[in-house]
């Protein structure tokens, strides 16, 4: 019912629309571009958009288009694994200490606290650096500290529905905790952990674009958003669409995510109100 | 109140514990060493890592580690031989800090008001206008504004200085650049706290007996709407006193960030080490007192049911 | 005196209309309780909120509320306000829910004061002070300094009770004053507030689902059902020879739980949804004493000696 409602805005259809795009030129987009990622040519670095190269190059000659749309691709796929190790492994924790309650909860909690005590920062960068640099240990840092906050919520949401009457029946019955947390409690939460996952998609990329200015992102040749644009921020002086265009992909990217995440988030909400309410 | 306080205090110190025990371990577990960016001849080599304890067994240099930090000694720093790791932070905090400081108080103040307003015309164009506002400045990265700004305002219009921090004025960009994103997040922050509060009995009977709106809004509803905020600006004035590393980078401030970004780099232990600790302390602190303000503006909290 | 005329609440949604509140009419006169009878979704809530100038910005607002000749629906949100002020008193349901948690009970009377007597923060101290002593407090001092979760429901109550007559309103609405507290307290709090209103003479509008209370304290009784005011006449009138069968309903069920707890209605069926379409009497579906003709046309207002009627049975 709802997500009629969601389909029908025009905006949210806009916004899914543009992040479909990316991810289908991203991925598959990158077999009819004439210029590779990585393909270099010294003669022809630094040049402006034009004809041949759609965003101009860069300081290696690499046509910016593919680069751009390669770092879209990793960044996307960096986002998408750092939610999912977030929301299964914030899922997990939460719902097992808000349902099982007791010393597991106390411990977990603990952990919990404990880790959103120690600046997440640090945490992610000890990860990548100790851990060989590459694509798979930055979305496993990542995910380790972007779990914390989900599973404080979800441990919330599971400790409100433990009382619940069909929960308290299921325990009664025999139901094993394992079996009531996937059965019942995910279904409830289904609307925060749907948000919690959009929203976490650009935060992982801002992240993982952070990493990478640091100096601790994906390596070379393979670029992110986020080396292209820590390589843009060098020279944006002097050539500033080499910064300009992979800043406003980026952004851009973002930005849908977030007005995404807004609407389905409204679109929760919308669901309980009273008749006489303003929107 | 006395045993929150004691318990609150013994946990923040178990924190520290741990994240002195992981830096210190995490840090030595790293390929490379200190000296590697060098070329030194393995006598010399031998001899610095004397001088610095490093050819001690790592158990041990962690209880010497531990000893001298209850002597609130950080060590020297290995890169920058001669200064000792506390003399670096009191340089780069001061400029960490105001830089923060003030972008603090600017994502404070702009959050709360756009919020409220936000919250108040909730539906009209008040309110969209201020969703989009806030949308935009969570979804631009601060390192594209920071460039951004100086591109537009600094060499293009020539308006603004760029780094040096010489007069006030140079301290306008960073500050911008800082405080977008925390405004951003206050302003959705208060204005969902808003709503809500507004929904509620108290603020309806208020409307009903005739006080102003104005009265209600501020009187009435915003104490009710804050606590979110403070408790959110707890960890947020931490993150940003000690400075962020890309718009101390971007604008060239010799800020904390800097520092602790490079010494990771260099593998200079101790640099690393005192950082984080100096940064895990700060954060404590602020969110302690940000919890205990809070808590301090709850009547409930404050005086026991007397019925 | 306080009238309300052809009072009609709708509202749309995706391109239909809904009635929730359909032609309501009465009167008070200054002195005079009128109790607002009907069950929970039955619209008398929307009504109060209506006189209290709350629903002022819905379009599907029709007629017209007039307290001392003053029309509390056509005004203007800065209208609105001084009307509040100086012609309107409001008893809410849950009394603690009512004052701001953060602010201290004086702060707030003291700025309702205030509010409705133009005077300034200051004088209203001892005024506050006062009011709270008359309206039973032994140690008004103490009260003031206190914030509302410290104090007992039945407090918080008579400070509800004096933040709406200080001003002495012309009309004291109490949207069910009672039924949030204890039994004891109920008679301690309707015995405040009749007293009071003794003393000022404001009329009071009285909603409540307690048949008990209403029979008992109200001189005359409006039955809301379905968004209509169904019958309306003194409370002995009603009490004895009911004329709607809801009325009749309501008074079995209230004579016969009598010695129980008053209160459940053993009236079978449930009411209609608003948004069902039916153009016959809305209480069709649980009425006894239905007509054919009941079916298919609502029935109009009907004067009896007095009172009214909606039925097809006059």
């Amino acid at each position: 019912m709802f997500y009629s409602r969601i389909v029908q805005n025009r905006f949210v259809l806009a916004c899914l629309f543009l992040i479909l795009l990316y991810i289908l030129i991203s991925f598959g987009g990158t077999f009819l571009l004439p210029h590779h990622p990585n393909a270099q040519s010294l003669t022809e670095a630094n040049r402006g958009p034009s004809f041949a190269h759609w965003l101009g190059t860069d300081y290696l000659g690499r046509d910016l288009l593919a680069r751009i749309l390669a770092g879209v691709r990793v960044s996307l796929i960096i986002a998408f694994f750092a939610t999912l190790i977030n929301i299964s492994v914030g899922f997990l924790v939460g719902s097992a200490a808000g349902l099982i309650g007791g010393v597991v909860d106390r411990f977990l909690t603990g952990l919990i606290d404990l880790f959103w005590c120690v600046p997440p920062f640090l945490v992610v960068v000890m990860l990548t650096v100790v851990l060989e640099p590459g694509l798979k240990n930055i979305f496993i840092a990542l995910g380790a500290v972007f779990w914390v906050p989900t599973a404080r919520i979800i441990r919330g949401e599971a400790y409100q529905l433990r009382n619940a009457p069909f929960i308290r029946l299921a325990r009664l019955q025999g139901a094993g905790y394992s079996r009531i947390i996937l059965l019942h409690i995910l279904p409830g939460c289904f609307p925060v952990l749907l948000t919690t996952a959009i929203f976490s998609i650009p935060d992982a990329i801002l992240a993982e674009a952070f990493l990478s200015i640091v100096g601790l992102g994906v390596t070379a040749p393979d670029a992110s958003l986020g080396v292209l644009i820590s390589d843009g921020l060098q020279s944006f002086r002097v050539y500033p669409w080499q910064w300009f265009f992979p800043v406003l992909t980026l952004t851009m990217f973002v930005l849908c995510f977030n007005l995404l995440g807004d609407m389905i988030h409204r679109s929760f909400r919308d669901r309980t109100k009273g008749i006489l309410e303003y929107d | 109140m006395l045993t929150y306080i004691l318990k609150r205090a013994g946990f923040n110190l178990g924190v520290m514990v741990v994240v002195v025990t992981l830096t210190f371990f995490l840090m030595r577990l790293l390929p490379g060493d200190p000296f590697m960016s060098q070329r030194l001849n393995p006598e010399i080599k031998e001899n610095l890592y004397a001088k610095y304890g490093l050819d001690q067994p790592v158990s041990k240099q962690y209880l010497d580690y531990l000893a001298a930090l209850a002597r609130f000694d950080l060590g020297e720093s290995l890169k920058y031989p001669g200064r000792t790791v506390n003399e670096i932070i009191a340089e780069s905090f001061p400029v960490s800090a105001a830089v923060g400081f003030l972008a603090l108080v600017l994502a404070l103040v702009l959050g709360v008001a756009l919020g409220v307003l936000a919250g108040v015309w909730q539906s009209r164009w008040p309110d969209r206008l201020i969703l989009a506002c806030s949308t935009l400045g969570l979804s631009i990265p601060n390192f594209a504004l920071g460039a951004g700004l100086v591109y537009v305002f600094a060499l293009k219009l020539k308006i603004l200085p760029v780094a040096m921090l010489e007069r006030p004025v140079d301290l306008v960009l960073p500050v911008l650049t800082l405080a977008a994103w925390p405004a951003a997040v206050i302003t959705r922050l208060i204005r969902t706290e808003m709503i809500e509060v507004l929904k509620k009995d108290y603020i309806i009977a208020a409307m009903v007996r005739g006080l102003g709106p104005a009265s209600v809004v501020l009187r009435h509803a915003l104490p009710n709407a804050l606590p979110a905020v403070i408790h959110y600006s707890g960890p947020l004035a931490a993150t940003l006193l000690t400075g962020s590393f890309i718009v101390e980078k971007i604008f060239a401030l010799p800020g904390l960030g800097q520092y602790y970004i490079t010494s990771i780099g260099n593998r200079d232990y101790n640099l690393v080490a005192g950082i984080t600790i100096f940064y895990t302390f700060v954060l404590l602190i602020s969110t302690f007192l940000t919890d205990l303000l809070a808590f301090s503006m709850n009547p409930q909290c404050r005086y026991r049911n007397e019925s | 005196m306080t009238k309300v005329e052809g009072l009609s609440i709708s509202i749309k949604k995706k391109n239909r209309t809904y009635s929730l509140v359909r032609d309501v009419c009465f009167k008070i006169e200054q002195g005079q309780i009128l109790g607002i009878v009907g069950e929970s979704g039955s619209g008398k809530s929307l009504i109060t909120s209506a006189i209290l100038g709350m629903l002022n910005h819905l379009e599907g607002l029709e007629g017209s509320v007039e307290v001392s000749g003053r029309n509390i629906l056509k005004a203007s949100p800065q209208e609105l306000r001084s009307l509040r002020r100086d012609l309107i008193g409001y008893i809410p349901q849950n009394p603690r829910e009512s004052l701001t948690p953060t602010l201290k009970v004086g702060s707030q009377l003291v700025e309702v004061i205030a509010a409705k007597t133009g005077r300034n923060g200051r004088e209203c101290r001892p005024v506050a002070g006062e009011l709270l002593q008359s309206l039973g407090f032994s140690a008004p001092e103490k009260i003031l300094q206190m914030y509302p979760h410290q104090l007992s429901g039945g407090m918080c109550q008579r400070v509800a009770i004096a933040m709406a007559v200080v001003s002495r309103p012309a009309l004291v609405v109490a949207d069910e004053p009672t039924s949030s507290l204890d039994l004891l307290i109920k008679h301690e709090i309707m015995k405040v507030i009749r007293s009071i209103q003794a003393k000022q003479g404001f009329a009071l509008i009285l909603v409540t689902h307690d048949l008990d209370l209403a029979f008992s304290s109200s001189d005359q009784i409006a039955v809301v059902y379905g968004g209509r005011l169904v019958e309306m006449g003194t409370a002995e009138e009603l009490m004895l020879r009911p004329g709607h069968p809801y009325t009749r309903d309501l008074v079995r069920c209230f004579t016969r739980s009598g010695a129980e707890n008053c209160g459940s209605y053993y009236i079978p069926g449930e009411p209609l949804s608003i948004y069902t379409r039916f153009t016959g009497c809305r209480y069709f579906n649980r009425c006894r004493l239905r007509l054919e003709i009941c079916e298919t046309k609502e029935p109009a207002c009907v004067r009896l000696d007095n009172g009214r009627v909606a039925c097809w049975l006059f």
